[in-house]
């Protein structure tokens, strides 16, 4: 059936016309046979076009009438009030027009419009044969406007007006029914589209309400979350309500907010400049829970702009609490284990080395004493004796110190702190280190508040003043200064060994005590050390939860200040 | 044949008598309708002409059979109601343009019905 008027257009020219065309020459020619006037050109080709026009009209009735009969009929309600109505009014004009008002025929016109519009195709085709086989009988029977003005050309002029009539009808019939299919169509269309969107945003809204991310959009432009899922209640324990009322500066660490303002300000720029690519930006910030602590949130976000042409940020957030305090532990076995290795590389580095020298001076030095004695050589003697004596002491001081550095490591030295006169402590230190200071000629000198007590480990104290000052006696030239100083604050002793000596660089105070990359060196006069003394301090120094640090200029000295809290 | 006609042509061989009957009766009747009512001076031609379309409507119900069908109506039509109006000769004339007429009028039909299917097709 035509649905479309590029289908009527052909049918109408190959299957009316064609054959009408082809088989009226044939016809003319046949009739003219049995006459004996013959007939001339102009007369065969009106008598041929008439003829096809007559053929054609028949054909365009009935043919289109077996398809209407077969593909609408059942369909289509062609008792349809409207349609029926137009037919009987078109009937009526008609027969009107056969007694009276014989123009009046042409007020079909704009009824046929109307019927093209309400009705289908098989109304349009009855209303073309009724028109048809009236106006034929009518003009046949001289009567309405065709009958009345008969003549010699009427019959054309009639036939050509049905010709026109019906296809013309035809033509707005399948017109209006194409622009109603499309109709249907688009209507279809929009109904699919929006069921389907409607279906998707179901889809979305319970995915979005039932995964244990947090999905949110923050609009840029009223700087405000324009949605945030439920399941921001199981991350941070607010409501939707709640967190909608929320800023980024409000709900973020101040650090993490300063940091995430930054990004953004730096994604829009991005953005200016590629705005066709579309990036995703993953971030760990810290987050305020409901009652007011922190958890460690991942973001992943990415600008889009909705549909009023704002910029948005469209994100998930993701609890990584537990995974940031695994990875904190991670990271603090990894220094443990940093320092163990450093610890174990030390102290196999002083038992390859720094033990290991004390012990070749003794044997060079017992078998030189060997031989002097054979010689009887006394005063040599005595020197190489002096000589194995002082590699003897160092490496007993070198042992000591490695055995409390190592009580340190394995927690097996003990911390019992006790309140201890300061004035005493002080005063044992320096007794024993005076011989070695008037040895280089250095000025020792200590400021204490008289009658001071101290709650500390007197064993530790000692050692930490006492590694102190003979680190500053060992790099501080003949005739330099050293001055201990303790000074009580309202909560901590504050001590400080202050020497004129020959100070550090910074990267070498600043490694100072870190047993991995502190290297020990030797003194103003070659003095050797284990290396280990700073260490110790610090060691000792945290028992007490006290701090130790260190200002140095080159060549003009050191002060190393360590507190004890009271 | 094509799809959308097999219904129909299969209703039409159920039916095949009874229909092709009607059809040419139709055919003869609105062939004499048309000579008869609606033919206008001077030649007595009519306005339009119903069996072109039936003739049509016949080869698309009934196929090729349609082609005698068509012709038997179209001969009867021509033979003793057209040509009557027109000429006057002897019966074996008549009967000669009777004949040639309606094979015109079948090859009109055919060629129509023809085309149809092929646009259709296409």
């Amino acid at each position: 059936m035509f649905t479309r008027n590029s289908q009527l257009i052909p049918f109408f020219i190959f299957v009316c016309m064609l054959p009408s065309v082809l088989t009226s020459g044939i016809l003319i020619f046949v009739k003219t046979l049995g006459r004996t006037d013959g007939i001339d050109l102009a007369t065969f080709l009106k008598l041929s076009i008439y003829l096809t026009v007559g053929n054609t009209i028949g054909i365009l009735l009935f043919a289109p009438l077996y398809w209407a009969w077969k593909l609408e009929y059942e369909n289509s309600a062609l008792l349809k009030h409207f349609p029926v109505s137009i037919t009987i009014a078109i009937t009526c004009i008609l027969l009107l027009s056969f007694y009276q008002f014989s123009s009046i025929v042409f007020l079909i016109i704009p009824l046929l419009v109307i019927l093209a519009r309400k009705g289908n195709f098989l109304h349009s085709i009855i209303v073309s044969f009724i028109i048809c086989i009236l106006l034929s009988v009518g003009t046949a029977y001289k009567l309405g406007f065709f009958g009345t003005h008969l003549d010699s050309g009427t019959s054309f002029e009639t036939v050509l007006f049905l010709l026109s009539i019906i296809f013309v009808l035809y033509t707005a019939t399948i017109a209006f029914y194409e622009l109603k299919l499309h109709q249907d169509k688009l209507q279809l269309l929009v109904t699919q589209s929006i069921n389907s969107m409607e279906v998707s945003e179901e889809r979305y809204r319970m995915l979005a309400e039932n995964v244990a991310d947090v999905i949110w959009v923050w609009n840029l432009s009223e700087n405000k979350f324009t949605y945030i899922s439920p399941s921001v209640f199981q991350l941070r324990g607010l409501t939707v309500e709640e967190a909608m009322q929320e800023t980024i500066t409000s709900s973020l660490e101040p650090n993490s907010a300063k940091e995430v303002l930054d990004k953004i300000i730096r994604i829009l720029a991005s953005n200016d400049s590629q705005p066709d690519q579309e990036q995703y930006y993953y971030d760990e910030v810290l987050q305020y829970k409901k009652n007011g602590t922190l958890i460690w949130v991942e973001t992943v976000s990415h600008l889009v702009v909705n549909a009023n042409g704002q910029m948005e940020i469209f994100g998930v957030s993701r609890n990584i609490n537990e995974r940031k305090l695994a990875e904190q532990i991670q990271k603090d076995n990894e220094n443990q284990l940093k320092e163990l290795n450093a610890t174990k590389d030390k102290f196999f580095s002083i038992i390859a080395h720094d033990l290991m020298n004390p012990f070749h001076t003794l044997i060079g030095f017992s078998g030189l004493l060997i031989s002097q004695t054979a010689k009887k050589d006394l005063e040599a003697v005595v020197v190489s004796a002096k000589l194995m004596k002082d590699s003897a002491e160092k490496t007993k001081n070198l042992l000591k110190n490695l055995l409390e550095w190592s009580y340190t490591q394995t927690g097996k030295i003990s911390f019992d702190p006790e309140e201890i006169v300061l004035q005493k402590i002080v005063q044992e230190v320096l007794d024993l280190l005076q011989v070695a200071a008037d040895q280089k000629g250095i000025e020792l000198n200590a400021e204490i508040p008289g009658d001071s007590k101290i709650f500390a480990d007197k064993y530790m104290l000692s050692a930490i003043l006492r590694n102190l000052i003979s680190n500053a006696i060992k790099y501080t030239y003949s005739g330099g200064r050293i001055k201990l100083s303790a000074e009580k604050t309202d909560n901590e002793w504050i001590f400080k060994v202050k020497d004129n000596g020959v100070g550090m660089q910074p990267e070498v105070y600043e490694s100072i005590f870190n047993i991995g990359t502190h290297k020990s060196e030797l003194g103003t006069e070659k003095e050797q050390g284990t290396g280990l003394g700073l260490i110790l301090c610090k060691e000792f120094i945290e028992k007490h939860r006290g701090k130790i640090g260190v200002q140095s200029n080159i060549r003009e000295g050191s002060t190393f200040r360590f507190t004890i809290p009271l | 044949m094509v799809e959308s006609f097999k219904p129909a042509a299969e209703l039409c061989r159920k039916l095949y008598w009874k229909y092709a009957l009607f059809f040419t009766l139709s055919y003869i009747l609105s062939g004499f309708f048309c000579v008869l009512q609606l033919s206008v001076p001077p030649d007595n031609y009519s306005l339009l002409w119903i069996p072109s379309g039936l003739g049509v409507i016949m080869f698309f119900l009934l196929g090729y059979s349609a082609i005698v069908w068509v012709l038997i109506a179209s001969f009867i039509l021509n033979t003793f109601t057209y040509l009557q109006h027109h000429f006057a000769n002897l019966e074996a004339y008549r009967v000669f343009v009777g004949f040639l007429n309606a094979a015109i009028d079948v090859i009109q039909a055919f060629v129509a019905w023809k085309i149809a299917i092929y646009l259709e097709k296409n």
